[in-house]
Formats: structure tokens, C-alpha cells, sequence
């Protein structure tokens, strides 16, 4: 594992294809920042694409500490996610994050995300939060035309699951305090949206027909080992005054 | 980077306003913004921190800052200062107890160099309620007339977060006079 030190966002957003590993450990997070909820709607038509909170995971199948405890560090950070195709079509997309802070003051708390269709960037987003209060819950919502994908891309995106990637970049005074993963395979077909089976997850609840997504659009669930059933990672893209780009 | 990279990436930057929302605890900032964004204003709680929309209005990308006002977080204020183009000054009309801390605060803000570009809208909230002072009213107990206005874009707009009167007018308003201010019209 690269030492996250030396990771700066200049470094991430120059990246060409997904990392190979995890740039940090889990244990960079020393501000306690924790994801609390994290949902995606349709905007025009405001159905939930997807939903995830604290509460809706707390209510799912308890994932065992000893079970947790079998799993490496890095599939935590890790989630699939089965979308339909149709959501790389829906036109607004609101995506909505819910974090919470430690106690003590988070400087420059910025996020950058590059999404990856096989070895080619599709997008990347960066989105500056800036100063976060002791102790806050903060959130953040982001309403956006889905960048067009001409059919072909959809197409080949459809042909080959998980092979659509992202890596998500979470730094605090240009530092590297986390980093998460996610894959997505869309379907052709409508079909309900879930995670596969497999990766630690809960409380994801999803309509059918779900999907969503661009390729900047997914986000990733997951538990941490740390506080098993009570910390749900989202990820999500960001469009923002820091240097909003979408890159084709 | 060539020159055309640079004038496009200077295009994208101009279409972003920042616009930082203010004001005491209780007087509907988070309501605001719900409601102006099309959104249910059933479940709000107070802010204990920031709410950030970042939504399109009328071809900007604007990033819209609700800074909770609880007593405690207002010494946090100032670090949300930066690059502020705009200022919404939220006040609950129907707090009349209230209203001298209200007009102080504002005043304190409109000292704070990093706000000095910044063209502040005072939303009169809270009009659909039965004790609610007017916009004149509230204008007049905030001393927007004093001297630390004279130099500066402001407007007061009554308005409602729970019916949305007067919001889009007043958002409206704030845009423009961003977008005329500071940027180049097209």
C-alpha cells in the first residue's frame, strides 16, 4: 500500500485507469467523518432510485463481528453494484449525502471522483466542502443534467459488467484520509438494483427499475469494521464550484 | 494548456455562484431552500452544520451554503466567508424578541472584509404568519438604511418558506445582480 502522504490531488487527478489497491488505510480517517445516509432521485419525477441511511442498515440482517472480522480491510471499501440501464438515460439526477464530523474542526474537506469504463476516464468530479464544524452533520446535495453517453458507450457499458469503475478520493488539507471503490454492471433489461451478494452491505433498498446511473452516478455502501451495521459509506459524484469537470 | 482551454475552463468557472445563506437559528434557512428546490419542508430539523445544494438556476451552477444559526455555530460563520458572492440574510418576521440580535449580527457581517463584493438579499420570512412584522417594518429595524449599506447591492424581499411566496423573485434577484456584477453578460 502507497503511503497516503504522499497522494495529493493533483496526483488522483491525473489517474487514468483505477488503482490497483487502496492509496490509504482505513485508519487514515482520524476525523471520524462518517457517511449517515445517502440517497439518488430521479429529480424530474422525484421517485428514490436509491436509498441508504444509518437506520435502514441498523434494520438489516446483522453482519456477525467474527464475520467481519474474516474479511480484509479493503472489501470494506468495496462494493457492485447491478443497475438498469435506464438510469444512464435519466436527464436530473439528485444525489443526496448525509455526513457527520468528530470533534474537532476538518479543514479543506474536498472529494474527487473518477469514473472508469474499462481503461478510459468517462468523468470525473471534484467538490471542494471546505471547512466542516466540530461535531456537525452536514449535508450535501447536488442536482445535475446526467452528462449525454453516446449508445455505443452505453452499449459496451451493458456487455461488460463490473467493468465499469470508480475510485473516490476523500482528502482533508490535501491529504489522503479515504479512499473507496465501487464496480457497476447495468442490465439491459429493467431489473431490480441491488448489490451482489457477497459484499458487506446493508439496508440498501432500491425500487425496481432502479438504476441509476451514469457511470457518475453510482455510490457505494458499505459497513465498516469498525461499527458493524452502523456506518454506511456512500460515494457519489460532485459537480462544484472547486473545479466542476466532466472529462470524455 | 492552449489558449482555448483556458478561455473554456474560465467559462465553466463563470457560471458558478457561491451564495452563502445566514441567519439566526429558527428563521427558516433550510426551509428556503427546501421549498425552492421543489422539496418536502415537512421533516426539517435545526442544522447543526451545513447544508449544501448545488442546483442550476437560469443556466448558473449555484452553490448554496445554509450555515446553521444556533448561538454555538455562529462563531463558525467566518470560515464560510471565502469567495462568498452573494449573502441571504434570513429573518424570522415574527420573532420580535429577537430582532435587535438579528439586525447585529447582520451588521457584524457586513463588516467582515471577505463578504465586502458580496450583494446580500434579506429575505422578510415568515409573512404567512399572523404577527409577522412587513418588509419596510424589518427594514427599517435592521437599519438597512445606515451608512454600511450605502455602498453595497442589497434588496429586502418579503417571503413565506412554507408557501414559497416571494422566493423565486428574490433568488431571482440575487443572481442577476451576481451575474451583472461580476460577470460579463453574454
Amino acid at each position: 500500500m502507497v503511503k497516503n502522504k504522499s497522494v495529493t490531488p493533483e496526483d488522483v487527478l491525473r489517474f487514468k485507469e483505477p488503482t490497483k489497491g487502496f492509496l490509504c488505510p482505513l485508519s487514515a480517517n482520524t476525523y471520524g467523518i462518517e457517511f449517515l445516509s445517502f440517497t439518488i432521485k430521479d429529480y424530474d419525477t422525484k421517485r428514490t432510485i436509491f436509498d441508504i441511511s444509518r437506520e435502514n442498515a441498523a434494520a438489516a440482517p446483522a453482519v456477525t463481528a467474527s464475520a467481519l472480522a474474516n474479511l480484509s480491510e479493503d472489501s470494506y471499501r468495496k462494493i457492485r453494484y447491478n443497475f438498469s440501464e435506464d438510469v444512464l438515460r435519466t436527464p436530473t439526477i439528485s444525489t443526496t449525502l448525509t455526513f457527520g464530523v468528530g470533534d474537532h474542526e476538518v479543514e479543506d474537506f474536498r472529494m474527487i471522483e473518477r469514473h472508469y469504463f474499462r481503461d478510459r476516464l468517462v468523468k470525473s468530479y471534484d467538490f471542494n466542502f471546505g471547512f466542516c464544524i466540530p461535531c456537525s452533520t452536514n449535508t450535501w446535495e447536488a442536482v445535475y443534467a446526467v452528462p449525454l453517453l453516446d449508445d455505443k458507450l452505453i452499449e459496451e457499458m451493458v456487455a461488460n459488467p463490473f467493468e465499469t469503475r470508480s475510485d473516490s478520493f476523500y482528502f482533508v488539507n490535501g491529504e489522503l484520509i479515504m479512499h473507496n471503490k465501487a464496480d457497476y454492471n447495468y442490465c439491459g433489461e429493467p431489473a431490480e438494483a441491488k448489490p451482489t451478494p457477497g459484499t458487506p452491505r446493508a439496508g440498501a433498498k432500491a425500487g425496481s427499475k432502479q438504476a441509476q446511473g451514469n457511470p457518475g452516478m453510482k455510490y457505494a455502501a458499505k459497513m465498516s469494521a469498525t461499527a458493524p451495521g452502523k456506518n454506511a459509506q456512500a460515494q457519489i459524484p460532485a459537480q462544484a464550484k472547486a473545479g466542476a469537470k466532466a472529462s470524455f | 494548456m492552449g489558449l482555448l482551454t483556458i478561455l473554456k475552463k474560465q467559462k465553466l468557472k463563470e457560471k458558478q455562484m457561491r451564495i452563502l445563506m445566514l441567519g439566526l437559528d429558527n428563521a427558516g434557512k433550510t426551509t428556503i431552500l427546501k421549498k425552492f428546490n421543489g422539496e418536502d419542508i415537512d421533516t426539517i430539523s435545526p442544522t447543526l452544520g451545513f447544508n449544501i445544494k448545488t442546483l442550476e438556476h437560469r443556466g448558473y451552477q449555484l452553490n448554496v451554503w445554509d450555515v446553521g444559526g444556533q448561538t454555538t455555530i455562529r462563531s463558525y460563520w467566518r470560515n464560510y466567508f471565502e469567495e462568498t458572492d452573494g449573502l441571504i440574510w434570513v429573518v424570522d418576521c415574527a420573532d420580535r424578541e429577537r430582532l435587535a440580535t438579528c439586525r447585529d449580527e447582520l451588521h457584524k457581517l457586513l463588516q467582515q472584509e471577505k463578504l465586502a463584493g458580496a450583494s446580500v438579499l434579506v429575505f422578510a420570512n415568515k409573512q404567512d404568519l399572523a404577527g409577522a412584522l412587513s418588509s419596510e417594518q424589518i427594514a427599517e429595524v435592521l437599519e438597512l438604511g445606515s451608512p454600511i449599506f450605502k455602498n453595497r447591492h442589497w434588496q429586502i424581499h418579503p417571503c413565506s418558506a412554507v408557501t414559497g411566496d416571494g422566493l423565486v423573485d428574490g433568488v431571482d434577484w440575487i443572481v442577476d445582480d451576481i451575474a451583472s456584477r461580476i460577470y460579463l453578460m453574454d
